[in-house]
C-alpha cells in the first residue's frame, strides 16, 4: 500500500530525473569539457531569383517578421503590402515588439523555439545574437543576387561593419539615426545666442539659456538635457555621451580591440559632459530618449543633442524647434555613434529563401525607402540616404557626421561592457567619483570582462 | 466510566487506522491538483537549481557542471550585495510605513459610522488597482523638481531641497518606497480592519469596566487578537517588496549609478541582458532561500499565535 508520503517523494525522484533528462536533451558536449566557441551557422547555396518562392507542398509561404512597435513597424506594415503585391504567395505576419524588451524577447526566441523568420536587430546586441550562432549568414544571398534587387555596395562601411563578424555578413542595415542638435530658435534668438559650432560653444550657450525666470530658485528653462538613465543600449546614457567621447577623440575599445576607455581624451570628455549636465534638470540622471522629449517638447530645454530618429516626435512641439549638426569636439572634427536597425534570418527559419527576399526589398527597394523617408527615419541604404539628405535639411544634418562614425566592436559582451561604463558615468553625474576614478574603474572592470 | 471512555478512545484510533488503510479516492482526487503544482512550481525550481550548478546558456543548453563557482562570484559581486543593500532598505522603510499607517487608519475606520466608512473605503482602494507601471510614471512627474506636486508641496511647507527625490543617491531608496507605501497601504487597512471589524464588543466592555485606559486597551486587548492579520499583512507585503521590480523599472530602471538597483532589477540585467542565465539562476536561489527563511519565520510565528489562542 502506497502512503502519501511515498507517493510524494516517488513524484518529487521522478521530477529531479525528468529535469537532469531534459537537461541532457540539449545539445551539450561532455560535461567536463570546456564549452566549445560557438561557430556561427553556415546556410545551404541559396537560388538567386527574384521568382515566387514557394514552399516543398507547393503552398502559401507565411514569414513571421519580428519589428518593433510604432514607426518601424507601422513602416514595415506598408512595405508588407507592396512586398506581397510583388510577392503573393508569400505572406508577412508582423510581429510587433516594444522596444524596451526587444532584446529579451528575440533572443529567447531565437535561441529557443525560432519562431522568427526575420528579426530587426540593434546594433548593440547583434554580436551576442552572431556569436552564439543565431543568425544565418547572407555572403552567398548577396552574391547572387541581381543589381537591380540588391547591391552590398549602396550601404556605407561604418553601418556595414555593425554587421559583419568574422568576415560574413549577418544582417542589412535597415536605417540609421545619428546624433545631431536640437534647438528653440525663438530662444537663441531673444537672448542672442548663435547656435553652437563646437562642443565649447554648446556648453556656453547651455550655461547662457539655463534661465530661473521666476526667481524662485529653480531654473524653468534648462540650457539642455542629458539622457542619464543608466543602462546600456539604447535610450541611456552611454549612447548619449558616445558622441562627445568620440569627438574628443576618446574611445572604449581601440583597434586591436583592447579598452581604452580611460586615456587621457576619454577623461576630459567625462569632464566636459558633467559640466554640462549642471544645466540639464538634475532628474535627468534617470531620463531615458522618451522621458528627455517631454521637457524638450514642452519648451522647458534650450539646446539638445540626440539621435535624429526623435524628430517625428518634436516636428508636433509648438515651440519653434529647429535642428543643426552635432558640434565639433576640440579634434575638429564631429564623430557620431551610428546606432541604427539591421534586418536579419533568423538561423532556425525554414523559409531563408523567402526571408532573404524580404530582407533585401525591406532594406533596397526604391518604395520602401520612400516609405521610411516619409514616416521620419533615415534608411541605411547609402543611395536613399542621400535623396533624403537633399530634400530634408533636418536629415542633411544628422547625415554630416556619419562618415567618420565610430562603429561598436563586434563582441558578444558589449552590453556589459555599456552597462560598466553606463554606472560609471551615472556616479560621475552624482558627484560620487571624479572623471579619472571613474573610468579607471571602467576600464579595469571591462578588462575584466572580455578576459 | 473510565473504562468506557478508554474504549471510545481505542475505538476511534482503530477507526482511523482502518480509514487511512482503506482504498480512498482522496490520493486519485488530489492527484491532478498536486501534480500541476509540482509540474509549474517544483519542476522549474529543481530545473533552476540544475542550471545554477552548471555551464549553462539558452543557444546551448548545459555544457559542463560549475558546481558551486556561480554561488562564489554571487558572494563576492559588489553589485549583487548592493543589490541586497537596497532592497533591505526599501523593504524596511515601506513596511514600518504600511503597518504603521495602515495601522491607524484602520483603527480610525473602525470607530467610524459604518455610512461613512462605506464611502471612503472604495476611494482608499483606488491605489491598489492600478498598474504599477503606470503608478511609477505618475510618481516620477510628481517628483520632477519643475511641475512635481511633490516638490511643490514641500516647498510650501518652508521645506526647499536641493534635488529632486529620485536623483539623489540618499533619497532614491526611500523616495520609491514611498511609491509602494501609497500604493499597498490600503491593502493593510483592509486585512487589519476584517481582523478588527471580527473582534469580540465583551473583551473591551469588560475592560472599559475595569477601568483600562485606551493605550491599555490598544496594547493588551486589540494588538494581541489582531496579531494574526498583523502577521499575514506583514507577510505579504514582505514578500512583494522583497522581490520588487516594476515600480523601481519604470521610475529610475536602478538609477542614478546603482543606487536603486533591487535583486530583481540586478536579476533581470544579469539573465536578459547579459545572458548569463546560469549566474541568474544561482542568484535566484539564493533570493529563495532568503524569502524562504523570512517567510519561515513568519509563518512559525503566525502559527505560534493560532495555538496560543486555542
Amino acid at each position: 500500500m502506497f502512503t502519501y508520503k511515498k507517493v510524494l517523494q516517488m513524484m518529487l525522484g521522478i521530477l529531479i530525473i525528468f529535469a537532469f533528462l531534459l537537461s541532457g536533451c540539449q545539445p551539450a558536449p561532455t560535461p567536463t569539457q570546456e564549452p566549445a566557441p560557438v561557430q556561427p551557422v553556415e546556410t545551404q547555396a541559396p537560388q538567386a531569383t527574384t521568382a515566387p518562392v514557394e514552399s516543398p507542398s507547393g503552398e502559401a509561404i507565411t514569414l513571421n517578421v519580428g519589428a518593433i512597435s510604432f514607426v518601424a513597424a507601422e513602416a514595415w506594415r506598408q512595405v508588407a503590402k507592396d512586398f506581397e503585391a510583388k510577392y503573393p504567395n508569400i505572406k508577412i505576419n508582423l510581429i510587433e515588439i516594444p522596444w524596451e524588451t526587444i532584446q529579451e524577447q528575440q533572443y529567447v526566441d531565437l535561441a529557443g523555439q525560432g519562431s522568427y523568420d526575420t528579426v530587426m536587430v540593434n546594433v548593440a546586441y547583434g554580436p551576442l545574437y552572431i556569436s552564439e550562432g543565431l543568425l544565418a549568414p547572407l555572403d552567398d544571398y548577396i552574391k547572387s543576387a541581381a543589381k537591380s534587387d540588391f547591391d552590398l555596395t549602396d550601404f556605407p562601411k561604418s553601418l556595414l561593419d555593425t554587421v559583419t563578424y568574422q568576415g560574413k555578413i549577418y544582417g542589412v542595415p535597415m536605417d540609421v539615426f545619428p546624433q545631431q542638435l536640437y534647438y528653440r530658435d525663438d530662444l537663441l534668438k531673444e537672448y542672442n545666442v548663435a547656435v553652437p559650432e563646437t562642443l565649447d560653444q554648446l556648453l556656453e550657450a547651455a550655461k547662457k539659456l539655463t534661465l530661473d525666470t521666476n526667481n524662485d530658485g529653480t531654473p524653468d528653462i534648462y540650457g539642455t538635457v542629458i539622457q542619464g538613465l543608466p543602462i546600456s543600449g539604447g535610450g541611456g546614457v552611454v549612447w548619449h555621451f558616445y558622441p562627445y567621447l568620440f569627438s574628443y577623440g576618446g574611445r572604449v575599445f581601440d583597434e586591436n580591440n583592447k579598452p581604452v576607455v580611460n586615456s587621457p581624451e576619454a577623461v576630459k570628455a567625462l569632464e566636459y559632459y558633467k559640466e554640462l549636465f549642471k544645466y540639464s534638470p538634475p532628474e535627468s540622471v534617470n531620463y531615458g530618449c522618451d522621458q528627455s522629449l517631454e521637457p524638450f517638447a514642452g519648451g522647458r530645454i534650450a539646446l539638445a543633442t540626440s539621435d535624429s530618429d526623435i524628430w517625428p516626435v518634436l516636428i508636433n512641439s509648438k515651440f519653434p524647434i529647429k535642428t543643426a549638426p552635432f558640434p565639433k569636439g576640440p579634434i575638429g572634427k564631429r564623430i557620431l555613434w551610428p546606432g541604427n536597425f539591421s534586418v536579419s534570418i533568423s538561423a532556425k527559419s525554414t523559409h531563408k529563401d523567402a526571408a532573404w527576399l524580404w530582407t533585401s526589398y525591406a532594406t533596397f527597394n526604391n518604395a520602401a525607402m520612400q516609405v521610411y523617408g516619409k514616416l521620419g527615419f533615415i534608411p541605411g541604404r547609402a543611395s536613399a540616404m542621400a535623396e533624403i539628405g537633399k530634400t530634408n535639411p533636418v536629415f542633411a544634418n544628422a547625415l554630416s557626421g556619419l562618415q567618420e562614425a565610430v562603429s561598436p566592436p563586434m563582441m558578444p559582451t558589449y552590453s556589459q561592457v555599456e552597462d560598466v561604463l553606463a554606472k560609471k558615468i551615472s556616479s560621475v553625474l552624482l558627484g560620487e567619483l571624479t572623471p579619472q576614478e571613474a573610468l579607471d574603474q571602467a576600464q579595469a572592470e571591462i578588462e575584466k570582462i572580455i578576459q | 466510566m473510565t473504562n468506557t471512555y478508554g474504549n471510545n478512545q481505542i475505538q476511534i484510533r482503530e477507526t482511523n487506522r482502518d480509514w487511512k488503510n482503506q482504498r480512498s479516492p482522496i490520493g486519485f482526487l488530489l492527484g491532478p491538483t498536486v501534480a500541476i503544482l509540482l509540474a509549474i512550481n517544483l519542476f522549474p525550481i529543481i530545473y533552476e537549481l540544475v542550471i545554477s550548478f552548471s555551464k549553462y546558456r539558452l543557444s546551448t543548453g548545459i555544457t559542463g557542471f560549475a558546481w558551486f563557482s556561480h554561488y562564489a562570484e554571487a558572494i563576492v559581486d559588489k553589485r549583487f550585495l548592493n543589490s541586497i543593500w537596497v532592497t533591505t532598505r526599501f523593504t524596511l522603510t515601506a513596511l514600518i510605513l504600511e503597518l504603521i499607517i495602515g495601522l491607524t487608519i484602520a483603527l480610525i475606520l473602525d470607530r467610524t459610522d459604518m455610512r461613512i466608512r462605506n464611502v471612503i473605503l472604495p476611494f482608499l482602494v483606488l491605489p491598489m488597482v492600478m498598474s504599477p507601471v503606470v503608478v511609477g510614471y505618475m510618481w516620477q512627474f510628481m517628483y520632477s523638481q519643475e511641475y512635481g506636486v511633490f516638490i511643490y508641496f514641500l516647498k510650501t511647507i518652508g521645506i526647499h531641497i536641493s534635488k529632486p527625490p529620485l536623483a539623489s543617491v540618499d533619497t532614491v531608496v526611500y523616495a520609491l518606497a514611498l511609491v509602494d507605501v501609497w500604493q499597498w497601504t490600503p491593502l493593510v487597512i483592509l486585512i487589519l480592519l476584517g481582523g478588527l471589524q471580527a473582534l469580540p464588543i465583551e473583551v473591551y466592555e469588560a475592560a472599559i469596566v475595569d477601568g483600562a485606559t485606551q493605550t491599555n486597551v490598544l496594547r493588551y486587548i486589540t494588538l494581541p487578537l489582531i496579531k494574526s492579520e498583523l502577521v499575514i499583512a506583514l507577510l505579504l507585503r514582505m514578500l512583494d517588496a522583497l522581490k520588487v521590480f516594476d515600480i523601481i523599472f519604470a521610475m529610475t530602471g536602478g538609477g542614478p549609478s546603482s543606487s536603486s538597483e533591487s535583486i530583481s532589477i540586478y536579476l533581470y540585467r544579469v539573465v536578459f541582458k547579459f545572458v548569463k542565465m546560469d549566474y541568474g539562476a544561482a542568484i535566484a536561489v539564493l533570493l529563495l532561500i532568503l524569502v524562504n527563511i523570512i517567510t519561515r519565520y513568519l509563518v512559525n510565528l503566525l502559527t505560534l499565535q493560532q495555538e496560543e489562542v486555542v
